[in-house]
């Protein structure tokens, strides 16, 4: 069957099966099964009115909500690609993803439609999005059955589901597609081992532009489950977060670990709290020992797994349940084991696999591997490698594999990193602070704070000759340019930059002012 | 109304505008809004809100605390920072 392992053919029978259950909640608004595939389907005919074919791209420009889930459904069953926009990021940080995907079409919450012109505004003619406005889009869309199953025929398994960009170490973000059959692969999977079922209550906490929400938004439909989906607000304080999770009566719990050390660190969970609480799973990043700890305490009756991946692998490609509290005095708790059809191998620097016990870097190879990076073959030569043994994702990832066959993250041997499960070349950042203007030199570092941070990011900069730039200036002139998870914390004006004996910039120096603290 | 012993709303909150504009690195237009609507502060923020008000006023932050509205503006936060210093909270 040609629409097998297609993510609208697979999600059909939990239409048709659940069409009276609850499929997504956002507060006070619930929207049924069969609902929900009316609204996507209205607004599938009205993209398909605006000349969306299969293999298009379209932009979304909108924040979690229960049409945007409808809008990921509409752009899948037409068999084009969706691409989630952050609402909250800079228009000059989106607009070179929107060009990337030219000829393409922007879908925008009517909300915000003064940022979707000024989005399209910034790009020469040829590269302008033709743009969607949600709210006539689900009015004027009238679903024409017969045409809409014609479309959701002719996509396929192999066609692209979706691009995510992430940071860049040049600058300019780098999109990563990803196809149905990875989805449904790694969905089906998934609910099989966690066991999801028809009653759960599954949260939706990331943002649409983190791929994390892939296994939620599709998890959840494939199941025939709620999606319950987490107000921006509630995360940002975690005794905010901590009623949302009683209130909710949610079954699964899924995000960065951040949140929930954040919420251990204000000691905001009670003994036996949560009690509807099945699944608490984390990644993006490690979870710290004694915060983790303090989770399995105080919420005995959950089950808790660390997984992990990169976004070219598909969410993710290890998991790793932790049954026992990990003891004290443990550093980390492993990434685990590669998920069923996934392949790990750790590499020495000329690419010849290790042996058990020994720091390389971790590859990726299997079910699950983006084709490559959108439209840059020169990144896609250098980061996907194609062997005897098949095709295989360089992560840059340090790992080592243990003894019972368990992977341990190790770092990193460049200047990648995660901050609160955001990916974040160090070098985007000061590129993005390099082109402001009024600034001479820069050199942007990351220290390891631990706790809720992880890894803090801090900068240096010299103004100009003349100019008298202060750190708020600086930021919030970078704020105009680079998404608020991507600015420095920390920062120092100073008159040159430290530079070592062999003439470059010392960054050890640098790094040394900002680890005082 | 005041209470006996402790400076104005007003007071505190221009301490507090100075406290969070020098930590976080904030300009004036940033500093006067609503720090959540207008996204000026994130969760990591947050958490070292806290401990610096902790710091900074002597004050315990409980989870009951917790709550977005009194972390929202300046003011907002004087006013937090001023009942729990109260005699009578």
């Amino acid at each position: 069957m040609a629409t097998a392992g297609n993510i609208a053919a697979t999600l059909a029978p939990s239409f048709l099966r659940f069409a009276g259950s609850i499929a997504v909640e956002d507060g006070d608004q619930r929207i049924t099964y069969r609902d929900l595939d009316d609204l996507s389907d209205r607004i599938a005919a009205s993209l398909l009115a605006a000349g969306v074919t299969h293999g298009a791209r379209v932009c979304l420009l909108m924040s979690k909500s229960v049409r945007a889930v409808a809008s990921i459904l509409a752009v899948v069953k037409l068999g084009a690609a969706y691409v989630p926009l952050d609402p909250s990021s800079p228009v000059a940080r989106l607009s070179p993803m929107v060009a990337a995907c030219s000829p393409c079409w922007l879908l925008f919450e009517t909300d915000l439609n003064g940022m979707a012109g000024q989005l399209a505004r910034t790009l020469p003619p040829a590269e302008q999005p033709e743009l969607v406005d949600l709210d006539q889009a689900v009015v004027g869309g009238r679903a024409d059955p017969a045409r809409l199953l014609v479309k959701t025929e002719q996509a396929t398994a192999d066609d692209l589901a979706y691009i995510l960009f992430t940071s860049g170490s040049t600058g300019v973000p780098k999109g990563v597609p990803i196809a149905h059959r990875s989805v449904t692969d790694y969905v089906d999977w998934t609910n099989r081992h966690f066991g999801i079922v028809a009653e759960d209550r599954i949260a939706c906490q990331a943002p649409l532009h983190f791929d994390m929400s892939v296994w939620d938004i599709f998890g959840t439909l494939l199941a025939g489950a709620t999606l319950v989906l987490v107000p921006r607000e509630a995360g940002l304080i975690p005794e905010s977060i901590a009623v949302f999770m009683r209130e909710a009566t949610v079954n699964q719990w899924y995000s960065v670990p951040s949140l929930l050390v954040g919420m251990a660190m204000r000691d905001v969970v009670r003994p036996g709290d949560f009690p509807a609480l099945k699944r608490i799973i984390w990644g993006g990043e490690a979870f710290p020992v004694p915060e983790l700890r303090y989770w399995i305490e105080r919420v005995p009756h959950a089950r808790f797994t660390n997984v992990y991946g990169p976004t070219e692998a598909t969410v993710n490609c290890t998991y790793y349940p932790v049954d026992v509290p990990p003891p004290a005095d443990a550093k980390s708790v492993p990434i685990g084991y590669a998920i069923p059809g996934r392949k790990l191998r750790v590499v020495d620097e000329e690419g010849r696999e290790l042996p058990r016990g020994t720091v390389g870097e971790l590859h990726i190879g299997g079910i699950g591997l983006s084709p490559g990076y959108w439209r840059d073959p020169a990144k896609t030569a250098a980061a996907f490698i194609v062997g005897k043994d098949g095709r295989w994702y360089r992560t840059g990832d340090l790992a080592i594999e243990d003894e019972a066959g368990a992977f341990h993250f190790r770092g990193r041997a460049d200047r990648q990193i995660k901050s609160r499960g955001y990916r974040i070349e160090l070098d985007d950042v000061a590129f993005a602070l390099r082109g402001l203007d009024g600034i001479a030199d820069c050199a942007v570092v990351a220290t390891s704070v631990g706790g809720f941070e992880g890894m803090r990011i801090c900068a240096a900069y010299v103004a100009m000759p003349g100019t008298a730039l202060s750190p708020a200036t600086v930021k919030a002139a970078l704020g105009q340019v680079l998404p608020h998870y991507m600015l420095p914390r920390r920062w120092r004006a100073l008159a040159a930059l430290p530079i070592n004996a062999n003439g470059k910039v010392d960054m050890p120096a640098i790094k040394a002012m900002f680890t005082d603290e | 109304m005041n209470d006996p012993g402790l400076p104005p709303v007003t007071e505190t909150a221009g301490r507090i505008a100075a406290l969070i504009s020098k930590h976080f690195d904030l300009i004036p237009d940033q500093i006067d809004g609503d720090f959540i609507a207008e996204e000026v502060i994130d969760s990591a923020d947050f958490i070292e809100l806290f401990l610096l008000l902790e710091t900074e006023f002597g004050i315990e932050i409980r989870a009951e605390d917790l709550v977005l509205d009194n972390f929202r503006s300046c003011h907002a936060i004087a006013a937090f920072v001023r009942a729990k210093r109260s005699p009578t909270s």
